[in-house]
């Protein structure tokens, strides 16, 4: 069974292997329009809060901004603090991918911030949590023409 | 405009380049012809574009005073179809030669007259290279000596007529460039027909293929060799004017009036609207010597413009799913990015394919093909249905495309999903998550109760079956950039299945496996 040692690999990995996301960051105060222009420019579904020494002390989801700004009576200029979720949960660069898996099981975010101290180091997300474990299995889910469609009856020659 | 008619003149179109056909070419009658047609057409001189391909005759737009193109080998008609399609207010005019249009350029000269954009085009056609020096072309005829057939061309030729005719063209003409009257009348109908207008010009290569056209060009034998097609009026040619054709059984025949007790009743009329093309065809199959060589309009019909039937369907179009914007193809839509060293390659959503039977049984028989005795790669053959049923399944909410953006957010609001899926119970037109509501309602200024879903939904990148496995799915996922997969149910409608159900699955059968085999867990 040397395929499944080898597949136990990526289960103990620490997510620093994992490709972080660039993350789309705001200062306290800045008003929820500008957290959405952030988020877009990065083509991300989240925004990190931060304060005047760049310490995180806040995310906003589309979740939130769907159940808490739109809406509501809030306006667009109102500072993201309003309806950030505060001290989120995050966590260091040792976590290992299992772990990764059973947070994202117990909580409902998509995104967690991965810290060094109080540095960001960036956002793991489900899909790149996703992504890195379908690395690992190139021939099966990888290796596959774009489109289910194009995949080949057989291999060349036979 | 009627006041441009008066004003402008032949002179308009001529421009200042100096013209470098040899002197006696053939070219140069079909220019005068253009420049004296142009005028009559009644439009500003801006709107008028010559595009070529390569070759003596494609130097014709330096010679005109017109926008123009002096394009690529056997192209013309393909950038003419982009200039057309993109502003279809201009008259559009291709100019192109027997090598230019039938060798290089066959291929686009077919598809280009299928489609029938309101454009002309223009073969010269001298039965040679011209620029090139002489070689033969699709057109010279066999055993024509030139520079690459020294013993004889033993090829068969291409008649340029029978090449639009089977193209579907609409509106298909001959005139030779010895007598530029009769191509003035030609092009001018050809100008006014809506639809592309086919017009093959007999020229002369002075220098290379000098002989091609004298046998019917020659102005002392020309009344003989010709027969003048005019609507409405049977086939009558000669000198005398005493020469007829008439059919025996379903074949042209050379009579003489007033032989034989023949009159001018007997004779075909000719019939350039007939819809179908048999007569037409008939009419390209007569050459000298047998017959006189029919010039005119062969054919013009009407039949359905490109360039409207595009805008058309456009227009129904962006009625149902509203206007989309080139940004957000190129940020939204099917794009690829490679990061990393190009480890990390990952596609944004897409155009939707519809599952197919044949693609899953090849699914099946890859899956085959890659037997694994891994436990965790087994488990990704798992059909996706299982997993959509063991793991927090809900069916897809499915709103249609003319909801509400209101709508859309009391949805999200009282399910507490993250995505929607845009159809019907048959068919899935796009797809809306929480990001598109967010993007849309916060940056701009949008009218919830007004706007439809339509307008801010994106493509459906792939929908899948209960039937396809998970490592389709995480294949798709991967690559797509997206977070949900819509599956069509057995029973009909639509599920979603999401990376974290994905991932869960990964997480409990890995979880499995460690406790079956607690060794593995080394380290
Ligand atoms: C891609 C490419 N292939 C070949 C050539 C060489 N070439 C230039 S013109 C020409 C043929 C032109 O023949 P025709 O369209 O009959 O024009 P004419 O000169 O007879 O008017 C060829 C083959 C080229 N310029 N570009
Ligand atoms: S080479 Fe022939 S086709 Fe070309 S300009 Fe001279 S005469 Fe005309
Ligand atoms: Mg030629």
């Amino acid at each position: 069974m040397a395929a499944a040692r080898k597949k136990a690999v990526f289960w103990s990995e620490p997510v620093s292997k994992v490709d972080l996301e660039r993350p789309a960051v705001v200062q306290s105060g800045a008003t929820i329009v500008d957290a959405v222009k952030e988020m877009k420019f990065n083509q991300i579904s989240c925004v990190l809060v931060v304060d005047e020494n760049q310490k995180l002390v806040g995310i906003l989801s589309n979740g939130d901004l769907m159940h808490e700004y739109v809406g509501s009576t809030l306006p667009g200029d109102s500072p993201v603090d309003t309806i950030m979720t505060k001290d989120p949960f995050s966590a260091t660069a040792a976590l290992t991918v299992k772990e990764a898996l059973e947070i994202f099981h117990s909580k409902p975010f998509r995104h967690m911030p991965i810290l060094s101290g109080d540095k960001i180091l960036g956002i793991l997300s489900i899909r790149g949590l996703m992504t890195f474990i379908s690395q690992h299995l190139p021939i099966q889910v990888l290796n596959l023409p774009p489109d289910s469609s194009l995949i080949a009856s057989h291999t060349a020659g036979e | 405009m009627d006041g441009l008619k008066e004003y402008l003149t032949r002179k308009d179109f001529v421009s200042s380049s100096e013209v470098r056909w040899c002197p006696g070419c053939g070219d140069y009658a079909v220019l005068n012809a253009v420049q004296n047609v142009l005028p009559q057409l009644g439009l500003p001189k801006e709107k008028f574009v010559f595009v070529s391909g390569i070759g003596c005759s494609s130097r014709f737009p330096y010679y005109m005073d017109t926008y123009g193109f002096h394009s690529i080998h056997g192209r013309a008609p393909t950038i003419a179809t982009g200039v057309k399609v993109a502003n279809p207010e201009l008259s559009v005019w291709v100019i192109t030669g027997d090598g230019d249009g039938l060798s290089i350029g066959g291929n686009h000269l077919v598809h280009a007259l299928r489609r029938n954009l309101d454009m002309n085009i223009i073969l010269l056609n001298n039965r040679i290279y011209g620029l090139t020096k002489g070689q033969y072309s699709p057109t010279s005829v066999k055993g024509q000596i030139t520079k690459t057939s020294p013993y004889g061309v033993i090829e068969e030729p291409l008649n340029p007529l029978r090449v639009a005719l089977a193209s579907e063209a609409t509106f298909v003409g001959r005139a030779v460039d010895t007598d530029p009257k009769h191509i003035t009348e030609v092009l001018k109908a050809g100008a006014k027909h809506a639809g592309t207008c086919f017009v093959e010009i007999l020229q002369s290569c002075v220098i290379f293929n000098k002989k091609a056209w004298d046998h019917i060009s020659d102005r002392s034998t020309r009344d003989d060799r010709l027969l003048y097609l005019e609507q409405d009026k049977p086939l009558i040619f000669g000198e005398k004017r005493n020469k007829g054709i008439m059919l025996k059984g379903t074949s042209p025949v050379v009579v003489t009036i007033g032989e034989q007790g023949i009159t001018e009743k007997d004779l075909v009329v000719h019939d350039m609207y007939r819809e179908d093309t048999v007569y037409a065809a008939m009419l390209t199959e007569m050459d000298f010597p047998d017959f006189p060589l029919p010039v005119g309009i062969y054919r013009a019909v009407k039949k359905p413009v490109y360039e409207e039937e595009l805008e058309k369907q456009i227009k129904n179009v962006t009625a149902l799913k509203g206007r989309r914007n080139l940004q957000a193809l190129l940020r939204g839509s099917e794009y690829w990015t490679v990061s990393n060293g190009g480890q990390d390659i990952k596609r944004s959503s897409g155009i939707s394919s519809l599952a197919n039977d044949e693609s899953q049984v090849m699914d099946e028989q890859i899956h085959e093909l890659l037997k694994s005795t891994d436990p965790l790669t087994a488990s990704l053959k798992t059909k996706i249905g299982k997993i959509f049923y063991d793991y927090d399944y809900k069916r897809s909410k499915v709103l249609s495309p003319r909801d509400s953006v209101a709508t859309a957010i009391a949805n999200f609001k009282s399910a507490r999903i993250e995505c929607i899926l845009v159809g019907d119970s048959k068919q899935l037109y796009g797809i809306l998550a929480e990001r598109d509501i967010i993007q849309n309602v916060v940056l701009t200024s949008i009218d919830r109760d007004r706007t439809q879903i339509s307008a801010i939904m994106r493509p459906v990148y792939e929908i899948m079956d209960e039937s396809n496995s998970i490592g389709d799915v995480i294949n798709i996922l991967s690559i797509s950039g997206h977070r949900h997969v819509p599956i069509r149910l057995k029973d009909g409608g639509f599920g979603l299945v999401t990376i974290r159900q994905i991932l869960r699955f990964i997480h409990d059968t890995v979880e499995q496996v460690e406790k079956q085999e607690p060794e593995t867990d080394s380290k």
